[in-house]
């Protein structure tokens, strides 16, 4: 176990007034902060119905029945606990720059932090090629410490097979939930066949595409002798300002791709570059992408 | 164009291995740069860095093209390339006379070396101002006033400074020296590649030379004369024919020559009379120059004393001789001054350094009449010499310089120089020697030389370390006969042989030994004074300091026991030798009066040259050009990179801070008009 994972209090006391928005037809354990179409025991009123039988009789409204002589039964919204899962890529890619790797733990500490704070279940899976051992926790912001020293414990390696840990992961959480997807994508047709998987399995899905600026623009000029952190394949190639330019429209091509994935399979999606400050990213970026509120 | 630094072959030398590092640059290939990448997805784009042909490619053309040129312009610059034909202008070689004659001055009191200094300025004036110009003086070994230079300023400020001597000019001399410059010039302008257009030897001085210098200077006039008939092919190879050809020579006469206003002293001869060792003969002779009779007054002065006067009438262009005997014990500088004055001061006044008279005091201790006969007889010979005759026994005077002992010298003597004639003792075996063997290389016996000379040897002399042998007997086993005996306080000659009992007293030898003997142990005897003037002096002197009349100090060259230095100016030069001073006047020498007579090209006024073209100095606008290309290096090989990196991905630059553009922001509205908090 290694050392539990930290965040700024002062950024934690801001997440408090956020919210992680989600799907409105997703139904969870009935108990939460989340206000659901699902009518039935809680606090806001909603509704008058004719009254049925089998109805619970402690919601008749006796004034209503004084003043009509009609039974009419009072409705009201219950607030449903969602299921939020963090899928969390720990694949070698992730650690090619350790910067990367540590903002995504602190992304996922941020969302975890902020589902708790709202009541909600939270899970947490590592996956590389394969989905690890995952930690699932509610009981609100109490047991936020538990997150942070699982966090704090997860060791990045191996290659990445977005496809096969998504299998992994639905066989292991079928019920419908927010999955927040945190990774760096490389694996594209991994990473297309698991969204279409997770729209499939009716998940509310948020990508968080995330990745360095080397990675998306590389300062190194010349000849240069490329190795693959992840499988370890070797390339020289001749990098030039010509060069430089068609890597950076593949990568954008790319991002692009992916987010036209995402939002066509109803997802929301946002982008990080780890030159900007994690808690810059929470609070001003997935604002602006919807994910928050 | 012309390239003034560096020769087009260097230029072009250079910008070829230049051009060829800057492409060896741009084509270096650094080793691969190893890189871990989290993807090889994106750099599928980039070329392959393996193959070879690549490798060899220009990746930036342009940028290599600017710093082509950048280099070029640069080492162009170098070059300091001029645009025009190079024309230098011609050599001009100006001989100054500045000796004697130039200390003449006219009727108003106008010296000549003003009228010198006018005409050399004049002729300054006159001559373009690119023409290189080398100043000479006639009167010190054609030594340089200043080398080839345009520097007008430094030529005047010269030509200010100019003093005059009182040397009398070797001006031939002086105009081939300048002759040899000027060649030498215009080799060294061939080889420049340079223009080299006739040079221009000009004299400007009075022209006054004695036969011999205007003997050479005809010839020098004729050599002229002939190298200019020279056709430029039938001159010899390596040289160009420019540097043969002969320069154009003026003549600038000052003064009138014609009536030279001037009596000088031209010799003073000092000589002992022979009868008393303090009684001297001068004799004087002056020159009139001018053309009409003249009647001085001829002065003799001993340190300021006049002792002799008269006026003498001297003929046009004669000399005149006075003579007198005077006496002088305490010697000095003996001055003769000619009265009035008239336009050349200089050589007025003459001077000489008259000897002090140091007569040396002799004792002869004997007790033998004949031989004190035989003394007596080669003493008095000598003026300087004072002899007092003592009997053994008696003390000799304690004044004397030298004793004579008719014997061996008595223990306990004291005397500084001692002379002594051992005889064989009596009843000894007759053993007689012939006189033999000189020492040619001693001071006493320098000089002598005998025939058939035999004494009756005593046999009592062993040479010692101090000792040198002077003469030895004849034969297998010479045994030492005079012997030359040198201590810290005392000099002593020492005879082995009676010369009464032999027939050396007949001898020319014996008087000379005695003479000799005495100078070697007192002084030796001044019999005449030297005349010095200007010019070339050589001393007999180990010299360590020469100080001129002026308060300069002059070179000198010495081989430690003589010396030699070139007096230019008249009067008292100072000269400290071994410690000490002594004062050596130095007069003016008998001038020249043969007047140069100028030909009518040599009188002419200077030609009209072209104006000089003003050549345009490129290097300023070659570096300009050169930064430009730099600055466009730069622009191709960064600036392009930057732009073009900074053009592809805008998006890219924002940092992630937003990553929806509005379409997509559009549709993630869309899709989140569903979402509940």
């Amino acid at each position: 176990m290694g050392k539990p994972l930290s965040l700024d209090p002062e950024f934690l006391k801001t997440l408090e007034e956020l919210t992680l928005l989600s799907r409105d037809d997703l139904s969870g354990v009935v108990g939460a902060d989340h206000r659901s179409r699902m009518l039935g025991p809680g606090l806001e009123f909603s509704d008058y119905r004719r009254y049925s039988s089998g109805d619970d009789p402690r919601s008749l409204d006796w004034s209503a029945y004084l003043r009509l002589g009609k039974l009419f039964l009072k409705t009201y919204r219950t607030e449903e606990r969602i299921p939020i899962r963090l899928l969390l890529d720990c694949s070698a890619s992730m650690h090619f720059d350790p910067a990367k790797f540590s903002y995504a733990l602190h992304l996922a500490a941020a969302f975890s932090y902020l589902a708790l704070l709202h009541l909600d279940t939270v899970a947490v899976a590592p996956f590389a090629a394969h989905v690890s051992k995952p930690l699932v926790v509610s009981g609100g912001r109490d047991v936020f410490w538990m997150v942070a020293e699982f966090l704090g414990g997860v060791k990045p390696g191996d290659h990445t097979d977005l496809y096969f840990s998504t299998k992994e992961f639905l066989a292991r959480f079928p019920s419908k939930g927010t999955v927040l997807l945190i990774s760096d994508f490389f694996d594209e047709e991994g990473s297309q066949r698991a969204v279409e998987m997770l729209r499939m399995a009716g998940h509310d899905l948020v990508v968080l595409q995330l990745h360095t600026a080397e990675e998306q623009r590389p300062t190194a000029f010349g000849e240069l002798l490329l190795e693959d952190v992840e499988t370890g394949q070797t390339r020289t190639v001749e990098f030039s300002p010509e060069s430089a330019a068609a890597y950076e429209r593949n990568f954008s091509e790319f991002s692009s791709r992916l987010q036209r994935l995402t939002l066509r399979n109803g997802g929301r999606y946002a982008r990080a570059v780890t030159s900007l400050p994690y808690q810059e990213f929470v609070l001003r970026g997935l604002h602006r992408s919807r994910v928050l509120a | 164009m012309n390239w003034t630094a560096l020769t087009f072959a260097e230029v072009a030398g250079l910008s070829a291995a230049a051009v060829a590092v800057a492409l060896w640059l741009y084509l270096r290939q650094p080793r691969a740069a190893r890189l871990r990448v989290s993807t090889l997805r994106f750099w599928e784009s980039a070329p392959s860095g393996s193959s070879s042909a690549r490798r060899r490619q220009l990746r930036e053309p342009w940028a290599f093209a600017a710093q082509v040129l950048f280099l070029l312009l640069l080492i162009a610059a170098l070059g300091n390339p001029r645009w025009g034909v190079l024309s230098q202008g011609r050599s001009v070689a100006i001989v100054i006379d500045a000796g004697a004659w130039s200390q003449m001055k006219d009727a108003n009191g106008v010296s000549w070396l003003d009228d010198i200094r006018a005409q050399a300025n004049d002729l300054l004036r006159r001559l373009p101002s690119d023409d290189r110009i080398l100043l000479l003086r006639a009167d010190l070994y054609g030594a340089p006033m200043l080398p080839f230079t345009t520097d007008r300023a430094a030529l005047r400020a010269a030509l200010a400074n100019l003093q005059s001597s009182s040397a009398v000019a070797d001006v031939p001399r002086s105009l081939a020296q300048a002759r040899a410059s000027l060649d030498g010039a215009a080799g060294a302008q061939t080889s420049a590649n340079t223009n080299s257009p006739r040079g221009l030897l000009v004299y400007i001085g009075p022209g006054l030379m004695d036969e011999k210098q205007s003997a050479e200077l005809n010839a020098f006039r004729q050599s002229l004369v002939a190298d200019a008939q020279v056709p430029p092919s039938s001159t010899s190879a390596g040289a160009s024919a420019d540097s043969s050809l002969s320069p154009e020579f003026l003549l600038r006469l000052v003064g009138d020559t014609s009536r030279l206003q001037n009596i000088g002293v031209t010799q003073i001869a000092l000589k002992r009379t022979g009868t008393e060792p303090d009684e001297w003969a001068v004799m004087t002779q002056l020159k009139n120059y001018n053309d009409v009779p003249a009647q001085v007054t001829l002065s003799l002065a001993v340190g300021g004393s006049v002792f002799w006067q008269d006026q003498l009438a001297i003929a046009p262009g004669q000399t005149q001789n006075a003579s007198d005997d005077f006496t002088s014990r305490s010697g000095g500088l003996l001055q003769a001054t000619i009265t009035p004055g008239d336009g050349l001061m200089a050589d007025n006044r003459a001077t000489i350094v008259l000897p002090t008279s140091m007569p040396v005091s002799v004792a002869v201790v004997t007790s033998r009449a004949d031989f004190a006969a035989k003394m007596r007889a080669v003493l008095s010979a000598n003026p300087y010499v004072k002899t007092d005759f003592v009997r053994p026994g008696a003390n000799p005077p304690s004044t004397a310089d030298v004793v004579i002992y008719d014997g061996s010298v008595p223990p306990g003597s004291s005397e500084p120089a001692t002379i002594s004639f051992v005889p064989a003792p009596a009843g000894a075996p007759e053993h007689r020697v012939r006189l033999a063997n000189w020492n040619s290389d001693h001071p006493v016996t320098r000089w002598i030389q005998s025939r058939d000379v035999a004494v009756r040897a005593a046999d009592s002399l062993k040479a010692g370390p101090d000792d040198v042998v002077l003469a030895s007997s004849s034969g297998q086993s010479p045994e030492p006969l005079i012997l030359a005996r040198q201590t810290k306080t005392q000099r002593s000659v020492i005879a082995d042989f009676d010369p009464l009992d032999s027939n050396f007293t007949e001898e020319p030898a014996f008087p000379l030994l005695m003479a000799a003997s005495i100078e070697w142990m007192t002084h030796p005897v001044v019999e005449r004074g030297d005349f010095l003037t200007t010019g070339s002096l050589d001393l007999p002197l180990d010299l360590s300091r020469v100080v001129a009349p002026s308060g300069r100090d002059l070179l000198f060259a010495g081989d430690g026991s003589d010396v030699h230095f070139f007096a230019g100016e008249s009067g008292l030069y100072r000269i400290t030798s071994a410690g000490q001073s002594l004062d050596v006047p130095v007069n003016v020498p008998p001038l020249p009066t043969i007047p140069m007579i100028p030909t009518a090209a040599e009188a002419a006024p200077l030609a009209p040259q072209p104006v000089p073209i003003v050549q345009r100095e490129l290097w300023r606008w070659l570096v300009m050009l050169a930064l430009i290309a730099l600055w466009l290096e730069w622009r191709f090989f960064y600036f392009r990179r930057e732009k073009s990196a900074n053009a592809t991905v805008p998006a890219a630059r924002s940092g992630g801070r937003l990553q929806l553009d509005l379409g997509e922001r559009r549709e993630a509205e869309h899709s989140a008009s569903g979402l509940k908090r």
